[in-house]
């Protein structure tokens, strides 16, 4: 059959490209799901200073700031899916661009951390993996009791 | 066109529709993904002892505020008297100790430090004051440890 050469070159054009594309490209797209907010628990300002969240829930606190032991506060968490061990970026807030707002001065969060970090994500083998977000939070003298909140956006890419 | 042209043709438009496709789908993996956290913070008074209009520490160590993080202050009274603890924050607790440092002499006297919560003050949740009162006499100190908890 004169046309078979035709079809048999655009069939096999079509399987190379398709192998190819299969083979070098993550056809499941990557999605981020907030599992658990990030708390700083409850302190006492006085002369100001910091609470810094760990990714592992870690509270510490610095200057004259007093923590709450019965109100300790915990790390925010995400889970990240997508292809079987592909590896990923997180993209973390810059420092001063997230504050809390409440009854009193908002108070900046700074020096985001994550847990896996940079470019260091890497799926498991069900193609999911927790991310640990901890963060500083700057705390004003005399900073004006009450309940303050805000929120913050984690970005995460294939490598 | 011939037969073969046209299939020529029709197979080429099929294979750069497929490119298409999986360049699409390529870029879509490709894209970023975000998700956004919610995050709070409570900012709460100290825990603070009133020396009240009474005679509670007279003639003793003056509070020293705010109590540090996971320990204890301690009040020593030589008289019989009351104070104020004022636990002016929200969802935390606070909790009193009252006890005779002198126990055993206490005990043997028939002495005892007292007071209306028992020796245990408990929770304190909420606002405002609560009041510890303190009796004793025949010189026993009573001592009034209060700490976060």
């Amino acid at each position: 059959m004169k046309i078979f050469p035709a079809l048999s070159y655009a069939a096999l054009a079509t399987l190379f490209l398709l192998m190819a594309s299969v083979t070098s490209a993550q056809l499941n797209p990557l999605s981020i799901g907030n599992t658990r907010s990030l708390s700083f628990g409850s302190f006492v300002a006085q002369a100001g200073g910091t609470v810094t969240i760990s990714p592992t829930s870690a509270r510490s606190a610095t200057g004259s700031v007093v923590l709450v032991p019965s109100q300790s506060g915990y790390s925010a968490q995400f889970t990240v899916q997508g292809d079987a061990d592909a590896s990923y970026t997180i993209d973390l807030p810059a420092d001063a661009t997230v504050v809390l707002s409440g009854p009193g001065a908002d108070m900046a969060l700074t020096g985001f951390t994550s847990e896996p970090s940079g470019a260091g994500g890497r799926l498991g083998i069900t193609g999911d993996q927790v991310l640990s977000v901890g963060v500083s939070l700057q705390v004003g003298a005399d900073q004006i009791q009450g309940d303050y909140s805000g929120s913050f956006t984690v970005i995460v890419t294939y490598n | 066109m011939t037969m073969k042209g046209s299939l020529l043709c029709f197979a080429l438009a099929l294979t750069l529709i497929m490119a298409i496709a999986i360049a699409n789908a390529n870029a879509n993996a490709n894209a970023d993904s975000r998700a956004t956290s919610a995050t709070s913070a409570t900012v709460v008074r100290a825990v603070n002892v009133i020396q009240s209009a009474r005679t509670w520490l007279s003639n003793n160590r003056l509070p020293s505020l705010p109590i540090p993080s996971g320990q204890a202050s301690q009040y020593v009274s030589s008289n019989s008297g009351q104070a104020d603890i004022s636990s002016n924050y929200v969802q935390s607790n606070v909790q009193s100790n009252l006890e005779a440092l002198r126990r055993r002499e206490c005990e043997k006297a028939g002495l005892c430090c007292t007071s209306p919560f028992g020796d245990r003050l408990g929770e304190n949740p909420g606002k405002g004051l609560q009041q510890v009162s303190v009796r004793q006499t025949d010189g026993a100190e009573c001592a009034l440890t209060v700490m976060f908890n």
